[in-house]
């Protein structure tokens, strides 16, 4: 049987869905705050690629490091000059979410801008862009679809020795788990927070870079984007790093395999709701396991499974 | 309050939201200055014109459409700088200001833009240019009694006599035709059609399926996918899928493949250069990704379109003085071949204009009715702009465009008159 390239574009969507659900996440945890601006952090990253390839003329992924920097103080800039004054007046969660979506619509604005700038300067295609024929080719297939789940892999061992092996580690689960308390025994929450959203904005960032070499670029894929990253989140349980990960890999994998899979059952109309498929996602989790994936008690699950 | 309270409350507020940023893809970057211009008070309705009329433009200045919308806008421009010309040369003592507005592809900024310039007291307006944006704005626009003249909505379904609407382009069902004959033409037996999920798409589609069909060909219930996804994975492998039935039925030379989007062709092409049996069929497609840059600029679109044949159809500006001049004028300022559209953008402001010279008037009601008139007499930068019973381009032949040898090249013209197709 012919291999059917739909597997590793599936891998490449879950990959990059994962590495934006974990910063996401990551951001949530530390201030209970669902970021609505993160996905355009991860289109600056695709700014940056464009313009690293197009511009100065290297190799797309150059633009990773340096979209983790950028994204990374986009982030920072949002806590410290929003957030945290917002939090320190004693908004509402509620209140907290909007201005992350006042900055996010100020984010596109400015990519837009960008755009324009670069349209005009370079003369080069800064709207529906793709940088997929800029790819490496790696024993004839493109090096993202090789990437994309190492950068995971990297990124997750990563996070997983700096939280449990670290003294900065242990002192961010203890800021995130109770920052009062943790406060008191002479933990510097501020930085711990500040760390989490340069992380996290960082995370989209990578995201970003990677994306430009699949999807196509635009300063409105965020909001294209966004229903997906916080299925994922949510799916995971949006309080779990691990969660997010299989949240970000299940969601991204349905997405993908599952509309396909439904559309050569039930016919080619289904394709053109793919959008829904995150959406179904938010909603049974909610009613299922209003926790995710880390909130389920797998042992007890298998004690049953194997009772049956 | 608990945590998994306060999780509850976000996840509530993030399916809310998350609705209503569904809905509001896009973004409004204002970035023209025009728009802070004050309505001038001197436009004296139905007793002269003096001073500075204003008319409005909406376009897709940003989102899927703006290469198109940024090409026609600057179209609409050299319109109203050449119109204005043209008054000073006859000495009339009032000149056009055009105030634009973004629309950024989307229905929902669209009207938001049109009730914007409404409320500015401007009643006439170029554009918009997707039948998606003009689907969404013409119950406003009519019950408002404004006028829109667009360069490009070509979806049957807005084909309304007496509407406020009309459209210096032929309406798809001539497109389909044309689609048809050409695809018949090169001996394609069986059609799978891929399209936008909208207006404009569905539309086109059903012309060009049924146009292809009634010429004895076969028409495969096709794929509609959202316009708004950030891939296209899923569509190509069933596009794969379906074009392997077929091929291994009726031979690869008997089976194509229709395309009906915008931009997002590239990265649709990109992804279905995926597949191998993808690349062994023909492709087709329509005007709006006739002359598209970015199929050529980029090495996979341009191995791909290359290798498929990548054939369309765009309506046919005749050669003549004014369109040697939009067109020169555009080149120099895009800095590359624009699209046939922005001749209609050119076109547009140039009726309007002209039916507010002729009436001396300004009112809707009186420029509505002057300008099947105007339109008939006035030979533009597409030709002739005469319109039919439902205020759309009568005249409707197409140019035959192709990828051929890393470049678009002219094939042939479609005359509908006698539904012919003549190929170099």
């Amino acid at each position: 049987m012919a291999y059917d390239p739909i597997f590793s574009d599936a891998i490449i969507f879950a990959s990059l869905l994962a590495l934006l659900s974990i910063g996401l996440t990551l951001t949530y945890i530390t201030t209970r705050v669902p970021n609505f601006a993160h996905a355009s952090f991860a289109t600056i990253g695709v700014y940056v690629a464009l313009i690293v390839t197009h511009v100065w003329g290297l190799a797309p992924y150059i633009a990773i490091p340096i979209s983790f920097v950028i994204s990374g103080i986009v982030a920072v800039l949002l806590y410290t000059f929003i957030l945290k004054p917002l939090i320190r007046k004693g908004a509402s969660q509620a209140i907290q979410m909007i201005a992350t979506l006042a900055f996010d619509l100020v984010m596109i604005a400015m990519l837009n801008i960008t755009a324009d700038y670069i349209v005009k300067t370079y003369k080069i295609t800064s709207r529906e862009f793709s940088l997929r024929s800029y790819d490496i080719d790696f024993m004839g297939l493109p090096l993202i679809v090789i990437v994309a789940p190492i950068t995971i892999a990297i990124l997750a061992i990563t996070l997983h020795i700096m939280l449990r092996k670290t003294k900065f580690g242990i002192a961010m689960r203890a800021a995130t788990e109770n920052s009062d308390l943790a406060g008191t025994v002479g933990i510097n929450v501020k930085l711990v927070y500040g760390v989490s959203w340069l992380l996290g904005g960082g995370f989209a960032g990578i995201a970003g870079a990677l994306m430009s070499l699949w999807f196509q670029g635009d300063p409105n894929l965020g909001p294209q984007l966004i229903p997906s990253i916080f299925a994922a989140s949510i799916a995971g349980g949006f309080l779990s790093i691990y969660g997010a990960i299989a949240g970000g890999i299940l969601v991204g994998l349905t997405e993908v395999l599952g509309t396909r899979f439904l559309a050569g059952e039930f016919g080619a109309w289904l394709i053109a709701y793919r959008p829904l498929i995150p959406l179904i996602f938010i909603v049974v989790t909610l009613f299922l396991a209003p926790k995710g994936l880390a909130g389920i008690n797998w042992s007890k699950l298998r004690r049953h499974g194997s009772r049956i | 309050m608990s945590s998994g309270k306060k999780i509850g409350i976000g996840i509530i507020g993030i399916i809310v939201v998350i609705g209503i940023a569904y809905g509001v893809l896009g973004t409004d970057s204002d970035t023209n200055p025009d728009n802070t211009t004050k309505v001038p008070s001197t436009v004296e309705e139905s007793s002269g014109l003096s001073g500075e009329v204003t008319i409005g433009l909406i376009l897709p200045l940003t989102g899927d459409l703006a290469t198109h919308g940024e090409e026609n806008w600057e179209g609409s421009k050299f319109g109203v700088v050449e119109f204005n010309k043209h008054l000073e040369e006859i000495g009339a003592p009032w000149h056009l200001k055009m105030v634009s507005e973004d629309s950024a592809t989307s229905p929902v900024i669209a009207l938001e833009k049109l009730s914007s310039l409404n409320a500015k007291g401007i009643s006439i307006v170029v554009g918009p240019e997707t039948s998606s944006n003009i689907r969404n704005i013409k119950g406003y626009s009519d019950s408002n009694n404004m006028l829109l003249v667009s360069c490009c909505s070509s979806a049957p379904a807005l084909a309304i006599p007496n509407d406020s609407v009309f459209r210096l382009v032929p309406d798809d069902s001539n497109q389909g035709a044309a689609l048809g004959k050409l695809i018949q033409h090169e001996e394609i037996k069986v059609l799978i059609p891929v399209w936008r999920g909208d207006t404009w798409g569905d539309g086109l589609q059903e012309a060009a399926s049924n146009s292809f069909t009634e010429r004895g060909g076969q028409v495969d219930e096709g794929i509609r996918y959202n316009p708004e996804s950030p891939e296209f994975s899923a569509s190509t492998s069933l596009l794969a899928e379906k074009v392997q039935e077929y091929v291994d039925e009726y031979g690869k030379e008997n089976v194509g493949v229709l395309f009906l989007g915008f931009a997002e062709i590239l990265q649709f092409t990109q992804s279905a250069a995926e597949h191998e049996v993808l690349d062994d069929v023909r492709w087709f497609g329509p005007g709006a990704n006739t002359k598209e840059h970015k199929l050529i600029d980029d090495p996979i679109g341009l191995e791909f379109s290359t290798n498929v044949q990548f054939t369309t159809v765009q309506v046919a500006a005749s050669k003549n003085p004014t369109y040697e001049k939009v067109q020169a004028h555009l080149i120099k300022t895009l800095g590359k071949t624009p699209n046939t559209f922005v001749h209609s953008s050119y076109d547009a402001v140039w009726i309007i204009g002209l039916a507010m010279l002729e009436t001396q008037s300004s009112d809707v009601s009186i420029i509505k009715e002057a300008i099947p008139g105007i339109a008939e007499s006035y030979s533009g930068a597409i030709g002739s702009t005469k319109l039919n019973a439902a205020g759309d381009l009568a005249q409707a032949n197409y140019e035959v465009w192709g990828i051929r040898g890393g470049e678009w090249i002219k094939l042939g013209q479609y005359t509908q008159s006698d539904d012919s197709i003549s190929l170099s």
